[in-house]
């Protein structure tokens, strides 16, 4: 061994001890396989599963696993094509919401710049349904780069230990949030030459992305220590290999870019229609979802609780038709919470108490990431639900467990009891909402007004620091709004008492009184 | 085994157990000793120091003891690693470097912070610090910087460098800990500069900080904030995580006034 070998070795050595306390190589990585660096099956892959459900993916992006059982080039042919197609509407989606009048030269650019990273990075891959039969999800740098974006798990450990680069979506959107931010940078950099410059202002924005921002001017630098990887970026932009297996560049994206965006998950995929269909979902543009029923619009305001327009007839929930209007059509709108019961009595309301039935895992939403597994016996209280998956009408609770706020599986029509079984909330327990004969005192400044139904007519204002005994309550509407039927003075009636969602504003309102 | 290999692993075991101690000695102890605590800017290239060449920074007030002032100045001229890329620090791949530069600036700032928690006179140090590092790209360092800033009184200076530093960040766990610096000055003369702030990130800012701060948007929103954020909402689109947000906390509060 000479002495440039022992010098080697120990400067690896100490390099090696200075990552020490940093994410391991293929941290959470299990059943790894390989795979060819082509488009669609980048090696490596790692099982998806730890972080977060398959169900969830499958039922998201069921055009979006690349499948190692099919032909391996009409495989990627179709896989490039229609991830091709998802990313040009997330991109799009994404750049109109954060430059709103962005030019469309820019708008063009910054959507050729997204598939060429993704291109780059990670050669368009993300999941794979290996031989195994298992769902896999790409692990580029020694395991360390998590998917299509290659989002890297020593600087970003908390987001991706959340599931945020193992959801496509997301992971694509935290990639963009990342990049605009060196975009937005190389615009001004006078290795650049002026914001319009597109090709320099790629390959700068790229450098930052790939090397950080100390990086953004590195690709004018032949003499870098990394000069390779801007030669690759730049060989990449112009032979755009991609396009090779993009068999149609105007083929409609089979997901709804803009809705996962936004929501994560439970989004119907684009429809296709032309003309009202019988029994068929729309979007309107306010986001509402609607069933068209005997010639009018049956609508809900979010699209997670389409399933229960089907209590209205045989209504396909798969996919939805974005329209610009109602077409003259008569618009009828229904509260979330009658509809679902009415659709399924087995649904447990919100307000009342399960007991588990066994551990049950409790996640960030109903598809999303583990946050605890909650122990078979515990009683909680309900403050959400959804439903997902006609006909086994799969049931979803939001519950907190141990000040973690999430999702339980409550099992689906046939199993459900198996579960999770309704119970009386215990008396004097922590649950925010009071039960049928505990007290509450009116915590808002201003009072509370009693009304003779939710939203009714109004009667009095019951002032701060009253003290009520509560006879029933409703929840009612989007955002799960608590009303609390009460008597004050001779006076029978509802006050309010904030909503469960997006964010628990009951404390606001009233305080339930030990 | 052969005697050149076994001499080898000799000489490693050594280096590894000087190593640990080396390190197990900085993470116990704040910064004491400048030659330590400036070793690491000795490039492998050239052993001359980096802080000799080109000082740009702000210079610091004359009237302290000095060796708080080049404590605080070694941590500012650690800033230049970014520039020069030649600092002592791994290039095994093209975000080592980077990624190690930021975790030994975040200690710093915290070993700093920790070592005058209670020293009201090198307030303008921790200023001029947390300053200068609020508008970092690494979110380590902005995380501590936030962190030096809730030491210290509110200040029109100081905000603006906190706002300049996290537009357009898409760290939106740093957003979320910035919440409560920016909660400090409401009702402060520079209330608005927040209300500024925290709408243009709202509608256009990082997707994830942008939700971020919709969910804690409420104590934020008041009689004189009110129409800013109602004009925000109108902005977002239609479907989107953030108008949810926002569009009930705004109910909620206009609910508030009148007692629903």
């Amino acid at each position: 061994m000479n002495k440039q070998s022992l010098f080697f070795i120990i400067i690896s050595f100490l390099t090696l001890n200075t990552f020490a306390a940093s994410t391991p190589d293929y941290y959470k990585c299990n059943y790894k396989e390989g795979g060819e660096w082509n488009y669609g099956r980048a090696p490596n892959v790692c099982a998806a599963s730890p972080f977060g459900p398959d169900s969830t993916v499958y039922a998201s992006y069921p055009h979006l696993i690349f499948s190692d059982s099919a032909s391996r080039t009409a495989e990627r042919t179709r896989f490039i094509t229609e991830l091709s197609a998802a990313i040009r509407d997330a991109s799009e989606y994404y750049l109109k919401k954060r430059k709103p009048g962005v030019s469309s030269a820019e708008l063009g650019q910054w959507k050729f710049a997204i598939q060429l990273v993704a291109a780059h990075e990670s050669r368009l891959s993300h999941y794979r349904k290996t031989t195994d039969s298992r769902l896999k999800m790409m692990r580029g740098d020694v395991g360390h780069g998590h998917g299509l974006m290659q989002i890297d798990d020593r600087s970003h450990f908390n987001p991706i230990s959340t599931g945020i680069a193992w959801n496509l979506i997301t992971n694509l959107t935290y990639a963009m949030d990342i990049f605009y931010t060196q975009w937005e940078r190389a615009a001004s950099q006078s290795c650049v030459g002026g914001a319009s410059n597109w090709k320099n202002r790629i390959r700068a924005a790229w450098a930052a992305y790939n090397g950080g921002p100390g990086s953004i001017c590195r690709w004018t630098n032949s003499g870098s220590a990394w000069a390779q990887n801007d030669k690759n970026f730049l060989d990449m932009y112009n032979g755009q290999s991609w396009k090779t297996y993009v068999s149609n560049s105007a083929l409609p994206s089979s997901i709804d870019a803009s809705c996962l965006i936004e929501q994560k998950e439970n989004c119907a995929a684009p429809g296709n229609d032309t003309s009202f269909v019988e029994n068929n979902l729309y979007q309107l543009p306010d986001k509402s979802t609607c069933a068209y029923i005997a010639g009018k619009l049956h609508c809900v305001t979010e699209n997670r609780d389409a399933i229960c327009l089907r209590s209205l007839g045989n209504v396909k929930v798969g996919s939805a038709t974005a329209i610009s209007d109602s077409g003259g059509k008569a618009i009828v709108k229904y509260d979330r919470h009658s509809l679902c019961a009415k659709y399924d009595s087995t649904l447990i309301a919100i307000g009342a108490s399960i007991k588990l039935q066994k551990n049950i895992n409790l996640r960030s939403t109903p598809g999303g990431t583990l946050l605890v597994t909650v122990p078979s016996g515990q009683t909680l209280q309900i403050s959400d639900f959804e439903l997902r998956n006609s006909p086994t009408n799969d049931r979803y609770y939001q519950v907190t467990y141990n000040n973690k706020k999430g999702y339980l599986y409550a099992g689906n029509d046939s199993d459900h009891s198996t579960w999770a079984a309704q119970v009386a909330t215990p008396t004097g327990s922590t649950s925010s909402l009071a039960q049928v004969g505990e007290s509450i005192s009116i915590v808002n400044k201003a009072g509370i007004n009693l009304r003779s139904a939710p939203g009714g007519s109004l009667i009095k204002l019951v002032p701060v620091k009253t003290t009520l005994k509560v006879l029933d309550s409703i929840i009612s509407g989007t955002n799960n709004d608590v009303y609390y039927k009460v008597v004050y003075g001779s006076s029978t009636g509802y006050i309010y008492s904030g909503a469960l969602l997006p964010s628990n504003t009951m404390s606001n309102w009233t305080q339930k009184i030990p | 085994m052969k005697k050149p290999i076994l001499i080898t692993l000799v000489v490693l075991t050594l280096i590894v157990f000087l190593n640990k101690k080396r390190d197990t000695k900085n993470s116990e102890e704040p910064i004491s000793s400048i030659p330590r605590s400036v070793s690491h800017l000795f490039s492998t290239k050239n052993r001359n120091p980096i802080t000799t060449q080109k000082t740009t920074a702000p210079r610091l007030p004359a009237n302290v003891p000095s060796d708080i002032e080049i404590e605080a100045q070694m941590i500012i001229d650690t800033n230049k690693c970014y520039d020069t890329q030649i600092c002592n620090y791994p290039q095994t791949d093209p975000r080592s470097y980077e990624v190690a530069l930021g975790k030994d600036i975040a200690k710093k700032l915290q070993q700093f912070r920790l070592k005058y928690k209670n020293n009201s006179d090198v307030q303008k140090w921790k200023e001029q610090i947390a300053r200068k590092f609020i508008k970092s790209f690494d979110g380590f360092v902005q995380e501590e910087a936030l962190k030096m800033f809730s030491e210290l009184p509110i200040a029109s200076e100081n905000l603006q460098a906190i706002t300049q530093g996290l537009q357009n960040s898409p760290d939106a766990l740093l957003i979320k800990l910035a919440i409560p610096e920016l909660q400090r000055y409401l009702g402060s003369s520079y209330e608005s500069q927040v209300h500024t702030f925290l709408s243009s990130t709202i509608a256009t800012g990082a997707h994830f900080s942008s939700e971020v701060v919709t969910e804690n948007i409420g104590p934020f929103i008041s009689n004189s904030s009110y129409n800013v954020y109602k004009q925000t909402a109108q902005q977002l689109p239609q479907g989107s995580s953030a108008l949810r947000n926002l569009s009930t906390a705004l109910r909620d509060y206009a609910l508030q006034q009148t007692g629903a």
